[in-house]
């Protein structure tokens, strides 16, 4: 065996010990993750995923400065207590466009993959400015800041573009109309049409309670309540998904 | 690229084997007894000869 | 007392800064620790500030425990390490040693200011944004440097098994860091970038980096310190020097595989979560492998358990060590993970690595170090290492006995259906059943805490050259004549 004969020479010299580590420790890497990147059936065919609207994407943003992801999973098993509680189990196509993922490892909290809908804008605003008002037993912090503080998301075209240079199905039209986007997702009297043309069921409205504000409560609403809505599960055939 | 990864995939079980055999095979070949007891001192020889004992920590 | 040299001294100014460095951050990481421990089990400790919530402290936490007093354990212990092993000074002399140790401070800094203002990735372990990544990797390229140019200018021929585990942390962490952090900024300007995988393909390659992580930063770098330290500390060579080889070879080969056990059940396909599980499985054999060789160390030495409570600290770490490379396998099985995961089980588990291992042979290693890089006779006081020693084991037991029953219990509640078939527990109820637990932990977390106090107390008194007036460890009758 080649590598026999040449252990001795591994052992005195730095350069093999170098390669040495560095090819054991890549096989592993070149078995495991590159194949997901190559084999089509990673990721389900499944109708109705689509990128983040802006004002959703600001509101992920934010969602990911914050840390949520160490106390909340968007991921839901296939097991039945968990289908009856968060829904159908998630699918590697929901979170096609997180960049980064937010899966999560712990559940502190409960899982958000199908929290949107699930609760009013109302309820949300009360929970993030003080969760205890509202789950008394609960030990989430609250987020008062978020009510106060306005949306700063000037750049947020750059934020498409970036995104779309690393391969997001942005369009040139999306990018051009970003930030007139981001104000009329939360501005209940705006024109919505060409907004939900670009971004299906995306959820309208003044999210955060207060008319004529945009504020980061507004963001993370509209990013909580559009969370596992893309996919219409009454047509989703497993079967059909995985080809 | 995916040629590799097609072909990695395929002996990657071979791989593990000859790797974990040829490892045991060079470190308890016969011949490499001395060097590797030798070896094993190397920690302990970076010393002068030891000092009178006292407590635990006084040993370098 | 002088180490024999080679023809320039050994730098162990260096080394010095390191030391301070990694006990100074281990403090500020532990009080990180027991604060948000406190945090879950009273949640108004958030304080409704956005810098103090527990998402924020949560990452400042990790990342000085692993990154901070780890890191800065092993980057010190490598640099002594090295020389000695190789009998050389090391490569760049003091200069290039300086910039690797401030770089390193530096990255901490960047990375902690970042988090608590809201400036990181959210991906576990790899929290710091794309320019403190950038840093990282110019400083890490310079400490391979120092590494991999000091054994280029050995005068000892063999490069100890130690420099094996060092080399093969530095390259692969290198490569993992590289591979887990691509990312697009928005602004050469600005923070916020994208990572460069999405979705699933992001999923695999962040539990790639996250489970080697532990395997090559938290395992085989402190793996490199137990081939040196406990051997020095029991005056005896490693039990099998074969036997090492063979750990090493198999560790490393196994681990980088066992990523996907963090991703059972998920949206990851089938294949390669049965891959993840069945190399966890067989890094039990290799784990042990290395926990046989580091205890059985001191056979026909067992004496010195007794009478040298330093030794003791790194002998318990290998113990815990070989309890959680147990466990650890255990949990990667899809049957026991589907009840373990997303609960405080893993929290334990970790911890019983974290503290049992790598903080206690971290502490076994400094304890052994600072008398001698300050050319002290001995410690202030060995007798208030034992007392560190355990306060320390309560607090660790106390807190790996809370995350065990609480995360079963949780996993258990979820999962549980009444008479008529419907959920039992709502999820609030089942985080309110946490609450005694989390103050266990939280105390636990306190002990762990205190100890490391009496060890900051411990190490000034020994720089200042006192020694404490105490009744010395007696050995046993006969354990003298047998020297």
């Amino acid at each position: 065996m080649g590598i026999l004969k040449h252990h001795g020479k591994i052992e005195r010299n730095l350069l093999a010990l170098v390669l040495g580590i560095f090819v054991t420790v890549s096989i592993g890497g070149i078995v495991e993750v590159l194949p997901l990147f190559t084999i089509e059936s990673t990721i389900e065919k499944v109708q109705g995923i689509r990128p983040y609207s802006p004002l959703e994407l600001a509101g992920r943003n934010i969602y990911v400065r914050e840390g949520c992801y160490l106390c909340h999973s968007q991921m839901i098993r296939p097991f039945r207590d968990e289908a009856e509680r968060y829904g159908h189990y998630s699918l590697a196509a929901e979170s096609l466009y997180d960049r980064p993922f937010q899966w999560g490892s712990k559940r502190t909290g409960p899982d958000l993959a199908r929290v949107g809908g699930k609760y009013s804008n109302e309820w949300h605003v009360r929970h993030l400015v003080n969760p205890r008002s509202v789950v008394p037993g609960s030990v989430m912090p609250g987020y008062p800041h978020l009510l106060s503080t306005p949306l700063a998301a000037d750049d947020i075209a750059d934020h498409l573009k970036t995104l779309k240079t690393l391969g997001d199905p942005y369009s040139d039209e999306m990018i051009r109309e970003a930030r007139a986007d981001l104000a009329a997702q939360a501005a209940p009297e705006a024109e919505v049409e060409g907004l939900l043309k670009r971004y299906p069921k995306a959820a309208v409205g003044d999210f955060d309670g207060q008319p004529g504000r945009l504020t980061e409560m507004d963001a993370v609403i509209a990013y909580l309540q559009m969370l596992g809505r893309m996919v219409d599960f009454t047509k989703f055939d497993p079967a059909a998904a995985d080809r | 690229m995916q040629e590799i990864v097609e072909f990695l995939r395929s002996i990657w079980g071979l791989w593990l084997m000859s790797l974990f055999l040829g490892t045991v095979a060079w470190a308890y070949w016969p011949r490499n007894r001395d060097r590797f007891a030798a070896a094993a001192m190397i920690p302990l020889r970076d010393d002068p000869p030891r000092q009178p004992r006292g407590q635990g920590a006084e040993h370098d | 007392m002088t180490a024999i040299r080679s023809a320039e001294p050994y730098l162990e100014d260096i080394v010095k800064k390191f030391t301070v460095a990694a006990v100074a951050w281990g403090i500020v990481g532990f009080l990180a620790g027991v604060f948000i421990a406190f945090q879950l089990a009273f949640p108004v400790l958030n304080l409704d500030l956005p810098w103090t919530t527990f998402g924020r402290l949560r990452p400042v936490h990790t990342s000085a425990v692993i990154f901070a007093f780890g890191g800065n354990v092993l980057i010190g212990t490598s640099f002594y390490v090295v020389q000695r092993t190789c009998r050389a000074s090391l490569f760049g002399g003091e200069p290039l040693a300086r910039f690797v140790f401030w770089g390193y401070q530096l990255f901490i800094v960047m990375a902690a200011l970042g988090y608590v203002m809201g400036i990181t990735q959210s991906k576990e372990y790899a929290e710091p944004e794309w320019f403190v990544d950038l840093w990282l990797t110019v400083v890490w390229v310079a400490y391979l440097a120092v590494f991999v140019g000091t054994i280029l200018k050995r005068t000892e021929p063999h490069i100890y098994v130690a420099n094996w585990f060092y080399l093969a942390f530095i390259v692969t962490i290198a490569l993992l860091h590289i591979g887990n952090n691509l990312a697009l900024p928005v602004s050469v300007f600005g923070a916020k970038s994208y990572t460069a995988y999405s979705g699933v393909q992001d999923a695999m390659t962040q539990w790639w980096y996250g489970h080697n992580a532990v395997g090559f930063f938290l395992t085989a770098g402190f793996l490199a310190i137990m081939y040196y330290f406990v051997p020095k500390r029991a005056e005896r060579p490693v039990y099998s020097y074969r036997l090492s080889i063979v750990h090493f070879w198999a560790l490393i080969f196994l681990y980088i595989w066992a990523g996907p056990h963090h991703l059972h059940y998920t949206a990851l396909p089938d294949w390669a979560q049965t891959l993840g599980m069945v190399f966890s499985v067989m890094l039990w054999m290799p784990s042990w492998g290395g926990m046989i060789n580091g205890i059985m160390t001191l056979s026909g030495a067992w004496e010195k358990l007794r009478t040298d409570p330093v030794l003791r600290f790194l002998v318990t770490s290998v113990a815990f060590y070989g309890m959680s490379t147990f466990e650890g396998p255990l949990m990667s099985i899809k049957a026991v993970n589907s009840l373990s995961h997303y609960t405080d089980w893993t929290i334990g588990h970790v911890h019983s690595g974290a503290l049992g291992w790598v903080a206690f042979i971290s502490f076994g290693a400094l304890y052994h170090l600072v008398p001698v890089l300050w050319k002290r006779p001995g410690l202030y006081s060995l007798r208030l290492v034992g007392t560190h020693f355990w306060i320390a084991t309560i607090g660790i037991v106390l807190y790996i006995t809370a995350m065990w029953i609480s995360g079963i219990m949780q996993g258990l509640m979820w999962r549980a259906y009444d008479e008529w078939g419907f959920l039992q527990y709502s999820f609030i109820e089942t985080v309110e059943a946490m609450h005694p637990y989390y103050v266990l932990r939280a105390l636990g977390g306190v002990l762990f805490l205190a100890g490391a106090a009496i060890m900051v107390y411990n190490m000034i008194r020994t720089v200042r050259g006192d020694v404490r007036d105490e009744r010395p460890f007696e050995a046993a009758p006969g354990a003298v004549a047998a020297e």
